[in-house]
């Protein structure tokens, strides 16, 4: 479940405080506040619609919240884009695969790599002997993580023409090259077969084990009570409860959101796309 | 004071083309999600196929205006039959689509230049005669243009917020597949899309090249322009914004020169596209505007 | 005999404007997926600056311009490239913040249509209609030549502008530089989240292009002396996107190879057709619009990547671990010492 070297008084590495998100009429989330600490892997569960990969956006950063506050790893990071924080080792993979179709695997595993070398056009003309250092050893590093999810034969080929499972690993494998503090992962084990599925839990739960902090949302109940403590339950765009599967499953509330009403609130916009909502433009980190 | 009197009867004429150019172009990228870039030299073509109207048919000008209407409706059901079509089936980015389209208005500016050269014409029989309302002075043809637009525009509103095509066609513009799925037939009413659409920048064209007194291969790309303006502002896709839209800047070009130079009135169009864009990007008429949005 | 050569210098210079050109639109559309149809107007600005800084004092019964400050060579072209840029800029802004991308092509032809109807509006500024003449050409009183001999040497140096242009598009493709531009056309999101300034990286792009592009303008104006609004339509700006097209987007040979196909066989050649009878030189001139017109749909449906399509980014020493080879020939770090080794994460404060 959580990593054995966790310890249980140490500091919450991300904080949500009153988070709320509309579009439109729809209180996709409304006044979530939550934690979730490191070296574990803090599940998010809730029917459909309850606004859980909406919060997952608020966290990354990919949409601004309405109100509310976000703590990352000691930051303040509410006004921060998706990409100052992902500076910041905060990453996430997406609940449509998203791979970057005309480049090849080992292309994406490189730009999952964040080391920023060579992104500049100073950087590029002039200093191309600390780049192509940079690169690699983050070549290296791509193919030991693409080793290890089985993905080497492919390693030269378009990433479009990846099958969707395949596309899920290289989804994972992918956000672990940015080394990321603390992963989100949205829904990775959905569209998958259940062998797959299992492997990739697999997969999941080794990187925990390695210490690898996570939030993960899913909807198998099974795999959440196999990976995730604590869990965090959503309806309706607010937190219900939180704590162990087997605490949840005596909580009459829970219980009951999950049996009882049908939720039938149209999924946010979030769920295929992801896109960045952000109004203005910041120039600099 | 008579100056400003005087402009708004040719803000009337400007907006009463415009609305008509803008609601045909918006009629192709909110139905068929096309932006169009040879909309504008459909223009122009209808108002070359007038011209042939009136020297080979011999007919009298607003007989020609119909005829330019006709050729552009059968053109632009051809161009989508044969090129548009098989494009968007094959799920062409839109960027490229807009390359296919900017190729084709290439194509049909050069093909007008191949047979009538770069030179300015004009139509038989436009009266010189002005109607004079107090400071209000506008010429006949434009009177008449005016009140053509009207009915036209109003026809339009009424065919598709009454009838079973219009409720089809709106159908259509929300959801393709879940229309098809209710029986309707999005074949065919692609194909009447784009007969009015052509339709509506023939007789656009022509109005223009009348109101304008003569004209030349340019006329409807320099005219794009402002179409687009207008139908941004109002609300991209949404008919009804492209109405109003056309209404604003036209308008608002008209009435400016006024004040300032009156080859500055394209800048105005620009400005209030620009402004539209930042303050106000679904457009002044809160439609779906799908194809704003999209990605 | 000199007719013709001059006719060759003549495609020469073309050439290698439109391999600069097409370069800088592989930059912002083959690299960083920004839809621009209207390209053609940061040429137009780079050519009027470098005349009007090249030229001297304005004497408004000829032709009335601002500037005019008459200064050395290579200086305007320098500040022809820095204007297209700057101009790239103040577009940016506009169109690469709150457009999606039809969107954006629609807007960028607007604005520049309009920019140009401007510019032809206003006498003062570049003297209106009539456009510029008499654009004196570089270093004449110093390379003391023939006009002939003088021509070549112009091209000598637009053919080594197409050289650099060339070398900086191969460096900036070959490194992650590249590869941010080409995620970024990918799937702005990924990019995004992955730490990349899509905004910035975009508008930089963006700007070099426009650079290029004005670079080009003003070597364009150099050679021909003149420069006139009309000369630089929406058609002659989709010059470039189809040589782009044809050759190879995202390719930057392929840019070469569009350069030449377009503006030299196409544009050119049909030039040597001779008038008889209906066909005159107009019709000429029309129908190649309408060839060029035409390639262009085919190309569109039938190859869209082009001749060259994009070349797939293999690694060597990736290459040499997957057969099994020994990576890293020469070196000392063992495998798993260059990976552990790596922690420290080098440039990760590079503001990009």
């Amino acid at each position: 479940m959580s990593s054995d070297l966790v310890d249980l008084s140490a500091a919450p590495l991300i904080q949500a405080a009153g988070l709320s998100k509309s579009f439109g009429g729809i209180h996709a989330v409304q006044n979530c506040s939550l934690e979730a600490y490191p070296g574990r892997i803090t599940g998010l569960i809730g029917p459909n619609g309850a606004g859980k990969s909406t919060l997952l956006a608020l966290l990354a950063g990919a949409l601004r919240p309405d109100s509310g506050k976000v703590l990352f790893d000691g930051h303040d990071v509410t006004r921060m884009h998706d990409w100052q924080r992902a500076r910041l080792g905060l990453v996430r993979t997406f609940q449509v695969s998203r791979p970057l179709g005309h480049m090849t695997v080992l292309e994406n595993m490189l730009i999952g790599a964040m080391d920023m070398s060579g992104e500049t056009y100073v950087k590029a003309l002039l200093n191309r002997k600390q780049w192509k250092e940079n690169e690699e050893r983050d070549l290296i590093r791509a193919v030991e993580l693409l080793e290890r999810f089985n993905l080497l034969p492919l390693t030269n080929d378009y990433a479009e023409i990846l099958s969707g499972g395949q596309m899920r690993l290289l989804e994972l494998a992918r956000a672990l090259m940015a080394k990321p503090k603390l992963l989100l992962l949205d829904e990775p084990f959905a569209g998958v077969n259940p062998t797959l599925a299992q492997e990739l839990a697999d997969h999941v739960e080794q990187l925990n084990r390695e210490g690898q902090s996570m939030i993960l949302i899913e909807h198998e109940l099974n795999l959440v009570g196999r990976l995730c403590d604590p869990v965090i339950v959503m309806t309706n765009g607010s937190v219900l409860a939180s704590g162990s599967i087997d605490e949840l499953g005596k909580n009459a509330e829970v219980v009951d959101a999950y049996l009882g009403r049908t939720e039938r609130v149209d999924a946010s916009p979030l769920a295929a796309t992801s896109a960045p909502e952000m109004e203005a433009p910041h120039g600099n980190a | 004071m008579s100056i400003f009197v005087a402009s708004l009867g040719f803000g009337l004429v400007m907006s009463a083309i415009l609305a008509l150019a803008a609601l045909g172009f918006t009629l192709q990228a909110g139905m068929t999600n096309v932006v169009n870039l040879a909309y504008g030299d459909m223009m122009t073509a209808g108002a070359f196929a007038a011209l042939v109207g009136q020297s080979l048919l011999h007919l009298s000008l607003w007989p020609a205006l119909f005829f330019g209407a006709l050729v552009v409706a059968l053109l632009s059901f051809a161009a989508n039959r044969l090129l548009i079509g098989p494009f968007v089936r094959r799920g062409t980015k839109s960027f490229q689509m807009i390359l296919v389209t900017f190729a084709l208005g290439i194509i049909v500016e050069y093909v007008i230049v191949m047979k009538w050269g770069q030179n300015f014409y004009a139509y038989r029989g436009l009266s010189l005669s002005l109607f004079k309302w107090g400071s209000f002075e506008l010429s006949y043809e434009q009177l008449t243009i005016v009140i053509m637009s009207a009915l036209l525009l109003a026809g339009f509103h009424v065919l598709v917020r009454y009838s079973r095509m219009g409720r089809a066609l709106r159908a259509m513009a929300d959801d393709k597949q879940l229309a098809r799925s209710c029986g309707v037939n999005v074949a065919r009413l692609t194909d009447i899309v784009w007969l009015i659409s052509g339709a509506l920048a023939g007789i656009s064209g022509v109005a223009l090249a009348i109101s304008s007194g003569s004209f030349n291969e340019i006329l409807g790309a320099n005219f794009m322009l402002v179409v687009v303006a207008a139908a941004i502002l109002g609300g991209a896709g949404e008919p009804n914004g492209a109405m109003i839209g056309a209404v604003v800047v036209g308008f608002a070009m008209e009435v400016s020169t006024v004040w300032i130079p009156g080859s500055y009135s394209e800048a105005v169009a620009l400005v209030l596209l620009i402004v539209g864009v930042v303050v106000r990007p679904q457009g002044l008429v809160a439609g779906r505007g799908q194809w704003v949005l999209a990605q | 005999m000199n007719h013709y050569l001059y006719y060759i210098l003549t495609l020469g210079l073309y050439f290698f404007v439109y391999c600069l050109l097409g370069l800088g639109y592989n930059l912002q559309y083959g690299l960083a997926g920004i839809h621009n149809v209207a390209n053609y107007i940061f040429v137009a600005f780079g050519a009027y600056i470098t005349a009007v800084t090249s030229l001297g004092p304005s004497n408004s019964l000829v032709q009335s311009y601002i500037l005019g400050t008459n200064i050395a060579w290579p200086l305007p072209l320098l500040v022809g490239a820095a204007s297209g840029a700057f101009m790239s800029l103040l577009l940016g802004f506009i169109f690469l913040w709150k457009l999606k991308y039809q969107y954006q092509a629609i807007v960028t032809l607007v604005i520049a249509q309009v920019a140009l109807l401007l510019i032809g509006n206003s006498t003062g500024l570049f003297n209106g209609f009539n456009g510029l003449a008499g654009v004196p050409q570089p270093l004449e009183s110093v390379v003391n030549l023939a006009p002939v001999p003088y021509e070549a040497f112009f091209v000598g140096i637009s053919a080594i502008c197409a050289l650099l242009g060339f070398a900086f598009m191969r460096r900036v493709v070959r490194s992650p530089l590249g590869r941010v531009l080409r995620s970024i056309r990918e799937d702005e999101s990924v990019a995004s989240g992955f730490g990349r300034n899509v905004f910035r990286q975009q508008m930089l792009a963006f700007m070099v292009a426009g650079a290029m592009a004005g670079l080009g303008g003003g070597l364009l104006v150099e050679y021909l002396g003149s420069w006139t609004p009309g000369g630089w339509s929406t058609a002659e700006g989709f010059v470039v996107i189809a040589a782009l097209i044809i050759g190879g987007t995202a390719n930057n040979v392929g840019a070469a190879l569009g350069a030449f196909i377009v503006p030299v066989l196409i544009y050119e050649l049909t030039a040597f057709i001779p008038s008889f009878g209906p066909i005159n030189s107009q019709t000429i001139d029309a129908f190649r619009w309408i060839a060029m017109g035409l390639m262009v749909l085919l190309f569109l449906w039938f190859r869209p990547q082009g001749v060259l399509p994009e070349p797939r980014r293999h690694f060597r020493l990736v290459d040499r671990i997957l057969s099994g080879q020994d990576p890293m020939p020469g070196k000392e770090l063992s495998l798993s010492e260059a990976v552990h080794g790596s922690d420290v994460v080098s440039d990760a404060k590079d503001a990009t």
